[in-house]
Order: C-alpha cells, then sequence, then structure tokens
C-alpha cells in the first residue's frame, strides 16, 4: 500500500543554520507498509516524523528516491481517494462551526449520505453536544477530537495520525483506542499509521514500530511477533520459597526482588499462577517481561549513539 | 463547499457594501448633472455607459476584496493541509472559489448599474455593454490576485490595492514618471494593470466605436497572471 525507496528530502536554509544552504530532514528511508498494517513512527523531535507524513500526503516531494501510495504518485492518490489526515498542529477556519466543519470536509470528500455520516463521526467523538458551537470556542482537546472526526468523515483506506492524542485527557485516549480500532475492523485492508510520543499508547495501538532517528529509519520493531508475551515478571508478596515458584513455573529465574517466568500465552499463564495461588503464595504483581517500546527506543537510540 | 465560502465571506461583503455605497456618492453621471452643463465632463460620459468606468472599479475592488488571502492564508494557517487531505485538486478548491468570486464582482456590477440609475435617475436607461470593463476589471484583479495569493506568504490584498491606486488616482503615476528613470518607468507601466488599455476601452464604450485591440491587451494581462497563480497552485509544496 505505501512504499518508499531511499527517500531523501531536503529543505533550503539559511546559511547560519547550514553551510550549504540545505537541511536534509530525510536522508535515504525506505519503508514498505502492507494492506492491513498498523504502523507506529516514533523517535526523537526533529528525527523527520512529519516530514515523513507530509510526503506520503504529497504536500512535499522527495529530494530524492520514490514514494507511492497505493501504487501512484502521493499526490494523485490523494486527489483520488483522500487519505484520513490529522496534522500535529489541527487547524480549521475558527468561525466554522463543528457540524458546519464536518459537513465542509464531506463535501470537499463528496462523502455519500454526508449527512449521516457526519452524525456518525460527531456521535464517534462525542461532539454531538458541541455540534452547533464555534471552531474558536473549542477546547483543544474538543479541536483535535473535530480533527479526528475529519479524518474520519470519508471512507478512507489509510489513516496518518500526527499526534492524535495531543490535549485529550485520559478517557478520550482511551476511546481513540476503541474508535481506531473499531475503524481498522470494518476493513481489514485498512493502514494506519500513527506519528505520536506517547510511546505506551503506539504500542496498544499498532502492529509494526518504526524508529526514526536523524532523518534515518534506525530500527523497525514487530511488536506482534510470537514469543513476544513468552516472558513475564512476577512479584511476590512476603518470602515464597523458591521451591513452590519452580514447581509452579519451571525454569523461573530470580531477578532481585522479582520473578522472571515462561509461559506460551496468557491461557497457560493463568493455569500455572492459580496452581502457585493454591500453593499460598500471594501476588504483588505480574506484567510480560518483554521490553516495552520506550525500554526499546532508549535502547536503538543508545547504540546508535555509540556507534 | 460554496454555502460555506459564502457564509465564510459575511464581513467581506459588508466591506463590500461599503465600497459601493462609496462608489455610488463618486460616480459622476449619478449626480453631476450640472457638472456637464458647465463643460467639466463631455456629457456621453455622464449617461448609463459613462457608469462604467466606476463599474470596472467595483468590480477590481471586489476581486481584491473577496479574494485577499484566498490561498496564502490557507496555507499560512494550515487549513489547506486539512483540505487537501481529501479527495480534491488544489485547483479545483481554489478555482473554485476564484469563479465564485468573479460571480459576485459580476453580480454586484450588475446591480450596481441597474439599482444605481433607478436610485439616481428614477430609471434605469440602459448601458450593458458597459459591463465589458468589469469583466475585465474581474481578470485583470482576479488574475493579480491569484498570483499574489500563490505566491506570497500574506498580504496579497495590500499588494494588489497598492496596484489597483494609481488606476484610481492616475496623478500617482505622475509622479512616479518623474520620480524613474524612462526606462523604468515604462517597466513600471508593463508590470502594473494597463490603465492606458481600460482608457481606450473606455472611450471606445462611450463613443460608441468599440476598442477590441485595447480589450483583448487588457483580458491578456489579466489571464498571464491567473495563469501564472494557477501554475503556482498546481507546482508548490503546501507544507
Amino acid at each position: 500500500m505505501i512504499h518508499l525507496a531511499d527517500v531523501v528530502k531536503e529543505y533550503s536554509a539559511p546559511p547560519w543554520r547550514a553551510a550549504d544552504g540545505r537541511v536534509r530532514a530525510l536522508d535515504g528511508i525506505s519503508l514498505e507498509v502492507a494492506p492491513g498494517t498498523a504502523l507506529g513512527i516514533v523517535g526523537p523531535n526533529g528525527a523527520g516524523k512529519s516530514t515523513l507524513i507530509r510526503l506520503l500526503l504529497g504536500f512535499l516531494r522527495p529530494t530524492s528516491g520514490e514514494v507511492r501510495v497505493g501504487g501512484m504518485a502521493p499526490r494523485a492518490f490523494v486527489e483520488r481517494h483522500g487519505i484520513g489526515y490529522v496534522p500535529e498542529s489541527v487547524a480549521i477556519p475558527a468561525r466554522w462551526t463543528t457540524r458546519g466543519a464536518l459537513g465542509a470536509f464531506a463535501a470537499l470528500g463528496e462523502v455519500p449520505d454526508a449527512h449521516a455520516r457526519v452524525d456518525r463521526v460527531l456521535g464517534m467523538l462525542g461532539l454531538e453536544g458541541l455540534a452547533r458551537r464555534r471552531v474558536g470556542a473549542l477546547s483543544k482537546g474538543n479541536l483535535q477530537k473535530l480533527a479526528i472526526a475529519q479524518a474520519l468523515v470519508g471512507p478512507r483506506r489509510i489513516l496518518l495520525l500526527d499526534e492524535p492524542l495531543n490535549g485529550l485527557d485520559p478517557v478520550w485516549v482511551a476511546r481513540l483506542r476503541g474508535v481506531l480500532a473499531e475503524w481498522r475492523a470494518e476493513d481489514p485492508e485498512r493502514v494506519l499509521m500513527v506519528v505520536s510520543h506517547n510511546l505506551p499508547e503506539v504500542e496498544r495501538a499498532v502492529d509494526r514500530v518504526a524508529v526514526l532517528a536523524g532523518g534515518r529509519i534506525r530500527t523497525e520493531l514487530d511488536l506482534r511477533a510470537p514469543g513476544r508475551a513468552a516472558e513475564w515478571r512476577l512479584e511476590l508478596a512476603g518470602d515464597a520459597s523458591a521451591a513452590r515458584v519452580a514447581e509452579a513455573f519451571p525454569g523461573a529465574v530470580r531477578t532481585g526482588e522479582a520473578w522472571t517466568v515462561r509461559a506460551a500465552d496468557e491461557g497457560e499463564m493463568s493455569r500455572r499462577l492459580a496452581a502457585l495461588l493454591a500453593e499460598g503464595v500471594r501476588v504483588r504483581s505480574v506484567a510480560p517481561a518483554g521490553a516495552g517500546l520506550e525500554e526499546r527506543l532508549h535502547q536503538v537510540l543508545a547504540e546508535e549513539g555509540a556507534k | 463547499m460554496i454555502p460555506v465560502t459564502l457564509r465564510g465571506w459575511a464581513p467581506r461583503f459588508l466591506l463590500l457594501a461599503v465600497v459601493v455605497w462609496m462608489l455610488f456618492l463618486l460616480e459622476p453621471g449619478f449626480h453631476k448633472h450640472e457638472a456637464a452643463a458647465a463643460g467639466d465632463l463631455p456629457l456621453e460620459e455622464l449617461g448609463p455607459l459613462g457608469i462604467s468606468a466606476t463599474l470596472s472599479y467595483l468590480a477590481g475592488l471586489a476581486m481584491i476584496v473577496f479574494l485577499a488571502g484566498f490561498v496564502s492564508t490557507d496555507r499560512r494557517r494550515g487549513y489547506a493541509q486539512l483540505y487537501l487531505s481529501h479527495p480534491t485538486r488544489p485547483l479545483a478548491l481554489y478555482g473554485l472559489r476564484w469563479a465564485l468570486a468573479a460571480a459576485v464582482a459580476l453580480g454586484v456590477s450588475v446591480l450596481f448599474l441597474v439599482l444605481g440609475q433607478i436610485l439616481a435617475w428614477g430609471a434605469f436607461r440602459g448601458g450593458w455593454a458597459g459591463l465589458l470593463l468589469p469583466v475585465l476589471s474581474v481578470l485583470v484583479y482576479g488574475g493579480l490576485m491569484a498570483f499574489l495569493s500563490a505566491a506570497l506568504p500574506r498580504g496579497d490584498a495590500w499588494v494588489a490595492l497598492a496596484l489597483f491606486l494609481p488606476t484610481f488616482f492616475p496623478q500617482a503615476l505622475f509622479f512616479l514618471e518623474t520620480g524613474l528613470n524612462p526606462a523604468g518607468y515604462r517597466l513600471l507601466l508593463f508590470l502594473l494593470p494597463p490603465q492606458w488599455a481600460y482608457q481606450e476601452v473606455y472611450q471606445g464604450l462611450v463613443t460608441g466605436s468599440p476598442a477590441w485591440a485595447p480589450a483583448a491587451y487588457v483580458a491578456g494581462y489579466g489571464l498571464f497572471w491567473l495563469g501564472l497563480g494557477a501554475l503556482l497552485v498546481r507546482v508548490r509544496e503546501w507544507a
């Protein structure tokens, strides 16, 4: 669905910023995103994440390399099919009303049955009560919801979200997860790309993560790879005997105050945990032991820095 | 998209109403019949076709008012990024706004021609041929606005207004002529809206002998800038 081959993007810059008058935002990016993929793009500020998104929308042209979306040049794809897009800084004319804005975006996209579709996305994002409010009077969180609603108003095959959680409260961060899961479930071919600094949410929303730094993809992580959930970290209350833990979890390893244990899946983990509890052992916490995205991101960036 | 655009133009309609009122007061044909008798103005310039000069100013100002920032503001504030993520072509989006502004400018010119005469003279006495000048103004100032708004990040309407003013106050050109070397002055005249050609078209209208060559020159001037603006909208990056 999305194909980038050795893409370089340079901007012109004043001489005090770059001696040769050029700043390289992307430095040879190659990426394949198959239909049905949910991809996270993470990395430090200035890594080139937003530039990558704008290339996919055809707002920017690569200095060199090839960008194809759905087998077409990005601008041609967007002009024909549209791409659901939430920019990092949301800008919608302040005089428009919430409903008027969605109506206008639906009209731009020639969305069939636009009125019903606008009602639906207003409901999905909890904006029904604000339908007649002017955009300029919306809170930051509600403006962000409106931006997400406009991205969902048309029947799009690709959704590009650049910091979609900006300004959202924790309740809506969790609800958005459901909205995106529902959007993906409607058509298994749909592609979701999320740029965010909120790594725990990225980890929940996507299958794959590309780590971008200095305009290059440093690594790609498959978050749904088999075996990733095989290790668990177990914290016990009181002084449980090593023999009891080893009986319930053969091969358990003690690491400081906690235990690292293995179970193929949640079902096996539950069964073994039940056996341990039956022995009278009290459990304080249990969590997947595989390194979290944040930890892995730091690891990748540290390795890159050391090179 | 048309109703949304028109609703968004509400403050601009108010501004245009002020312009219309000002031009109604300034139009000699509506108020200076005595002046003709005194020989200040040729009699034919006070008739229905004489109004065409004012119609031309009105249409030009209307295009500046309605197209102020029509590309540049979208680009600068980031509105364009959301618009253009939906299945639409930049040329179609901005072309529609341009066409809408042209339709409003010409519609207001027609209303001014008809209602102005009825208000001033108590009856409509014709002068439809005089609409040629506002059509040319729509092309000239619409073309300039298309180019300026696509090329500049802000201030497009102020630049267009600065180009318009010498046509409204021809004395300004005299001062420019005295302050520039002849080559610079000729270049300036070439770049500025072709007031000399407007004047020939106007004289042709009021004397009943149409001046098609100057009219074509004026139209070509407007279409040149319009084409350049369209090209910029097509090829420039949007972020």
